[in-house]
């Protein structure tokens, strides 16, 4: 199985790339360093980066590859997906959005990959090497088992501590009628809905935290409990918009991963086929 | 391994840039990458929705349904004054939706005050050239050039530093400079690294370079600003009151409603006069007055408490005040003076002297046993020897200089011991290594050196010492433990300990000791009885500050505030935050050596528990926590503008007592917001009954719709407003807060409001209505009156028997327990004026052509009015007699809540 990491010579794909290493090496992958040759690139500068993180690689005992891929990005990139046995592409993403222009990451993630895709938000330069809290933020006990596997392997590559952070949304009046003991009850269903993801952690010897919150507005309740903690990286459930919805409506979750104040990777699982 | 730790040549390595800086190709990418270097701001609220939604909540939606019935039933039957009805209803429902969204309309401009606090143009290096961009440009790796008085844009770590020092305050609250090197050391986080720079600090003094490490929200900066953003406020308890009541009397309206629209079309009225009673019966029930007169009532309360020094910023925390249980309160300033005194002395011969008087400007008188001649001289010595090495100066109009060499300077001044004259020739400044500072003097031909500084410092340096004779002895080893014995004690009891000496050389060596100063932060005097206050409310006080556990704790025992334990910051950075909910469920906790960072986890594990919090600060970096919890207090004198512009209230004096004041007022806001909704209620029943009665029994209709809407928009709101503004009842502070699940419409308010004041204003009402037409021969039966002035005159005489009640009802409400008339006469002039204005209203309804037509009211001959008298005196005889038996049937004082 391989890992492939999307360079392009700054640093942000940089980061993600180390990421893709701490991934793969824990499975004892491959790496596989890929850059779609464009003009915008320069050559001298992605086989910078991809000497650099093989010389990261190196230290993690990681066989790693370049490939250096032609034409249209996103298919080109899918053909090279289709060809080999690939568990995860790794891909950073950038914060300024062009209006007419999607990035690569955006590209990505609106066609049917073969693999599962990690798209990294860089806030942080240095949070790639020293991941100590991880956060996972869930929509009340919604939690695919994939998205689980992805969160726990990136707790375990860095051996950090992992917290779920449950967010029930509830507007003015719902919050007014609920009082301390239903809130606790409706906070103690969740954890009982999640106590089996508990468990595998543990078995993982993960330390584990689930948190609670109602709020009106979750991506808010988010940016602020990461302000107000210490997380070096958060995970968080990617969802695939058409162009059309996406010109109509900001998905909540892209709000969450322009504004994090934290290195974020938004995690797409594979599509079956 | 964090930047910060790397080397120069890694670090650049590691952020792809150089010294020269970033080529322009790379920014233009890298402002792609990371984005912009600005704070996320807040999604701009749209004001006109928000003011558009308050058309659609259940009370407005209700009135807008009967205002499109009254415009409708003017279409099919014009004339009846239907559109008159319909236009006063959206009257209503304007006036409650503009009140209601004058008090959601709180522009959040705690934001605003934190921008300000970047730059907007910075010095960059960028391709080898020196250039000045706008901080929005700034990219990690950017090498940032700082000059003294420059705002920092983003986080950075220093590559160069000359003597920089840093004013961090806006993150750490501490405003002391900083001192900036080249190496991060012992640092556990990057806050803590010495070799880095902020966003939102400045340049005191000095000059550096640094590489841009974070921009934007990825600043610890962008933490502060994003705990500000999004921290949400739970509920306040007003609005779960307000939510309540609508929900309450919609479904009382709308029930009632369809009930009589389906028992008209049954009968056989027809579809429009079953509609058209329906929608009587529904804005009878919906008292329309309540919103604006909540919000009248909360705003008099805001003015009274500006009275007291509490500035309120959110009308809703008035009545939050009320419900608070914890108070979490600073120590410096607000329990004490912050101004130190010098209190007590040692004299190095053996001596204490105690000094009256606090702060820096009181008289103050010199105790000390004066038996011994040398006692006074020594102690002269000593004073002027510590005013010689004091920069502190105070004069009439101004303070300058550090606190405790004020207080050395004030207990001089208490002495009458001016600065003889001498040149100094040097001074040995005091450094937080160094813990001491000297002056050296020339006086004529001698040296002269005076020193003061921490005691474990000093003493060593110390050869001899003044003895009770007042000449020098060699200072032996039991000198120096009684010295130091002495030292302990004054540290015992949270005394700043210094030790004063003098010596004859130009360095610090060989010096006489001369005596002990104990100097402290006094609590202020009003502070005692506050507290008291407190305990007797059920009210529990916290002490979060900075300072050590044991100054913390002598505080706290000197001022009377109990505490369980005392956790320290880095105890409590290693609790996890159920087990810190555990702790304040059962203990209450005295928090030292604190981080203002530390105050947000307190209040949240504090509102989990289910506790209503009052929370002091006056950092930037304490708006996060002002506005988490129930009621942020800022300080007023001392606070930066982002914690005013975060808190709900700011003491404008500082005082903790204002705050307890404070709370007093708010239950007296929740007691009064009861007694207003208790009088409105009752109002309601001579509203809906004539309804009722004309559905089942055969006469004529007793009240309109308008003469309803003008009670409940009219004659109801003075009154109201005035209740609101009675004083606290004498038990006030002696019951627990106000619980979360309290509610002000209660089974007592209905009970009150509805089936005991509402049952004899409804007799009232109807009683006038059919005596004055029995009386003007009128027979059972008759439903259309041949005489509109006849039947316009009866409506006067049902309006004028509500009315007239609610005249008494409005003063017997003004105690809740107590008799209306224990409260005094003139206590509330509000009420006196609104009775008044209620007796013009009635004469003008009587007696004003104008108002009779739009009021469909008619003049009624004065030897008519008999028959309203003695409902209202029933009414207020039977309310005060009910009360009575409430005090005799229960003790007023509610025993406080047992916290285990």
């Amino acid at each position: 199985m391989k890992v492939i990491a999307a360079v392009n010579g700054l640093v942000t794909s940089d980061i993600a790339a180390l990421y893709a290493l701490r991934y793969a090496a824990l499975f004892n992958y491959t790496l596989d360093l890929l850059h779609v040759l464009n003009p915008t690139d320069s050559r001298e500068e992605v086989e910078t980066s991809m000497a650099t993180i093989e010389e990261a690689a190196a230290e993690y005992q990681i066989k790693t590859e370049r490939v250096f891929l032609a034409g249209e990005p996103a298919p080109a990139i899918r053909a090279h997906l289709l060809e080999t046995n690939t568990d995860i592409l790794f891909c950073s993403t950038r914060m300024r959005k062009r209006f007419f222009e999607d990035s690569l990451s955006e590209k990505l993630t609106r066609v049917q990959l073969p693999a599962d895709l990690a798209i990294v938000r860089v806030a942080h330069v240095d949070a790639a090497f020293l991941s100590e809290n991880i956060l996972l933020p869930i929509r009340g006990d919604r939690l695919s088992i994939k998205k689980f596997i992805f969160f726990s392997a990136m707790a375990k590559a860095f051996g950090a501590g992992a917290e779920i952070y449950s967010i029930t949304t509830a507007g003015n009046r719902r919050m007014a009628r609920l009082d301390i003991g239903s809130t606790k009850e409706l906070f103690l269903k969740i954890n009982d809905r999640l106590s089996h993801y508990a468990k595998n952690l543990k078995l993982m010897q993960i330390p584990l935290r689930i948190k609670h919150a109602l709020a009106e507005n979750e991506v808010d309740q988010i940016l602020h409990h990461v302000a107000h903690h210490e997380f070096q990286l958060m995970i968080i459930g990617g969802r695939r918009q058409s162009p059309f919805a996406r010109f109509f409506r900001e998905d909540p979750m892209a709000r969450l991963f322009r504004y994090t104040p934290v290195n974020t990777i938004a995690f797409y699982a594979r599509e079956e086929e | 391994m964090q930047l910060y730790t790397l080397d120069k040549d890694a670090l650049l390595r590691r952020l792809k840039t150089s010294e020269n800086g970033l080529s322009a190709a790379h920014v233009a990418r890298r402002q792609r990458e990371f984005g912009p270097n600005v704070l996320e701001q807040v999604a701009k609220k749209n004001y006109l929705l928000a003011y558009c939604a308050q058309y659609g909540n259940f009370f407005a939606i209700l009135l807008e349904v009967a205002a499109l019935l009254s415009f409708i039933a003017d279409h099919y039957d014009p004339g009846q004054g239907s559109d008159v009805l319909g236009y006063a209803i959206i009257g209503a429902v304007i006036i409650n939706a503009t009140f209601t969204f004058w008090q959601e309309y709180r522009a959040d401009k705690a934001m605003e005050e934190l921008l300000k606090l970047i730059p907007s143009l910075v010095s960059v290096k960028r391709d080898g050239e020196v250039v000045q961009i706008t901080a929005e440009a700034l990219v990690p790796g950017d090498i940032m050039l700082l000059e003294e008085g420059n705002k920092v844009a983003a986080d950075g770590i220093i590559i160069e530093a000359n003597s920089l020092y840093l004013n961090l305050s806006s993150l750490t609250g501490e405003s002391a400079p900083v001192a900036r090197s080249l190496l991060p050391g012992n640092a556990g986080r990057s806050l803590e690294a010495k070799n880095m720079v902020f966003a939102g600090t400045t340049v005191l003094s000095g000059s550096g370079v640094a590489v841009a490490s974070a921009t934007g929200n990825a600043t610890e900066f962008g933490n502060i600003a994003s705990l500000t953003k999004n921290v949400r406020k739970t509920i306040t308890p007003m609005q779960r009151e307000i939510i309540h009541i609508t929900r309450i009397f919609t479904a009382i309206a709308l029930l009632m409603g369809c009930v009589f629209f389906a028992l008209g079309l049954f009968s056989g009225k027809g579809i429009m006069l079953a509609s058209i009673f329906a929608l009587a019966l529904i804005v009878a029930n919906v008292p329309e007055g309540l919103l604006p007169t909540i919000s009248l009532s909360l705003s008099l309360a805001s003015q009274r408490m500006a009275r007291h020094n509490a500035l309120i910023k959110n009308l809703d925390s008035v009545e939050t005040l009320g419900s608070a249980t914890v108070i979490c309160t600073d120590k410096t300033g607000t329990l004490t003076r912050n101004e130190m005194t010098l209190k007590l002395l040692w004299l190095a011969g053996g001596e204490e002297v105690s000094i009256s008087g606090e702060g820096y400007r009181d008289p103050g008188e010199f105790s000390f046993d004066r038996q011994n001649e040398s006692t006074e001289h020594r102690l002269t010595a000593l004073l002027t020897a510590g005013l010689l090495n004091c920069r502190a100066r105070i004069d009439e109009e101004s303070l300058r200089g550090d606190p405790t060499e004020l207080a050395i300077v004030a207990a001089a001044d208490k002495k009458g011991i001016k600065a003889p004259e001498m040149q100094k020739l040097r001074e040995f400044i005091f450094t937080s290594e160094r813990k001491m500072m000297s002056s050296v003097y020339q006086d004529e031909d001698t040296i002269r050196l005076f020193a003061k500084g921490a005691v474990e410092v000093l003493l060593p340096k110390c050869t001899t010492f003044l003895g009770d004779d007042g000449t020098e002895h060699p200072l032996h080893d039991p000198a120096r433990q009684a010295a130091l014995a002495r030292a302990a004690a004054f540290e015992d009891q949270a005394f700043r300990v210094l030790l004063i000496a003098c010596g004859k050389k130009t360095e610090e060596e060989e010096l006489t000791l001369l005596g002990l100063v104990a100097i402290m932060d006094l609590p202020r005097s009003e502070v005692y009885e506050a507290m008291a206050t407190c305990k007797g409310a059920g009210i529990r006080t916290m002490m979060i500050t900075g300072d050590n556990p044991r100054t913390a704790a002598a505080i706290a025992h000197r001022i009377g505030m109990d505490f369980d334990r005392v956790i320290t910051g880095p105890e409590l950075e290693k609790l996890r935050d159920e087990e810190l909910e555990e702790i304040l469920a059962a203990e209450t906790v005295l928090f030292a050596r604190m981080a203002s960072s530390q105050k947000l986890r307190i209040a949240t594990a504090l509102q989990n528990n289910g506790e209503v919090v009052a929370m002091t600060g006056d950092g930037v970096n304490d708006a996060p926590a002002l506005k988490k919890a129930d009621i942020g207090i800022a300080m007023g004198l001392s606070g930066t503008e982002v914690a005013k512009e975060a808190a709900d209230m700011v003491l404008l004096d500082d005082n903790f007592s204002s705050i307890v004041v404070a709370i007093e007022e708010g239950r007296n806001v929740y007691f009064n917001v009861k007694k207003f909704v208790t009088y409105v209620l009752a109002s309601n029943m001579p509203e809906i009954v004539p309804y009722i009665l004309q559905f089942f029994l055969k006469i004529p209709l007793p009240l309109s719709v308008i003469q309803i809407l003008s009670i409940d928009l009219g004659t109801d709101i003075l009154p109201g407003v005035a209740l609101g503004s009675e004083r606290p009842e004498k038990n006030i502070m002696n019951r627990p807060p106000v619980g979360r699940n309290e509610k002000i419409l209660d089974w007592e308010v209905f009970k009150r409001g509805y089936f005991f004041l509402g049952v004899i204003e409804a007799t009232a009402a109807m009683a006038a209505f059919l005596s004055f037409l029995l009386l003007h021969g009128w027979q059972y039966g008759t439903v259309d009156l041949a005489d509109p002035v006849l039947h316009r005159q009866a409506m006067t005489m049902t309006l004028l028997g509500a009315v007239s009640c609610q005249l008494l009802n409005a003063w017997t409400m003004r105690s809740w327990e107590f008799s209306a008339f224990s409260v005094g006469i003139f206590s509330n002039r509000l009420m006196l004026l609104a009775m008044a204005t209620e007796l013009v209203w009635v004469w003008a309804l009587l007696n004003v052509a104008p108002v009779q037509k739009v009021f469909n009211t008619a003049h009624v001959p004065a030897h008519d009015l008999w028959i309203l008298l003695p409902f209202p005196v029933l009414l207020l005889v039977s309310h005060e007699g009910y009360k009575w038996l409430r005090r005799r049937g229960k003790s007023l004082i509610t025993p406080l809540p047992n916290r285990g």
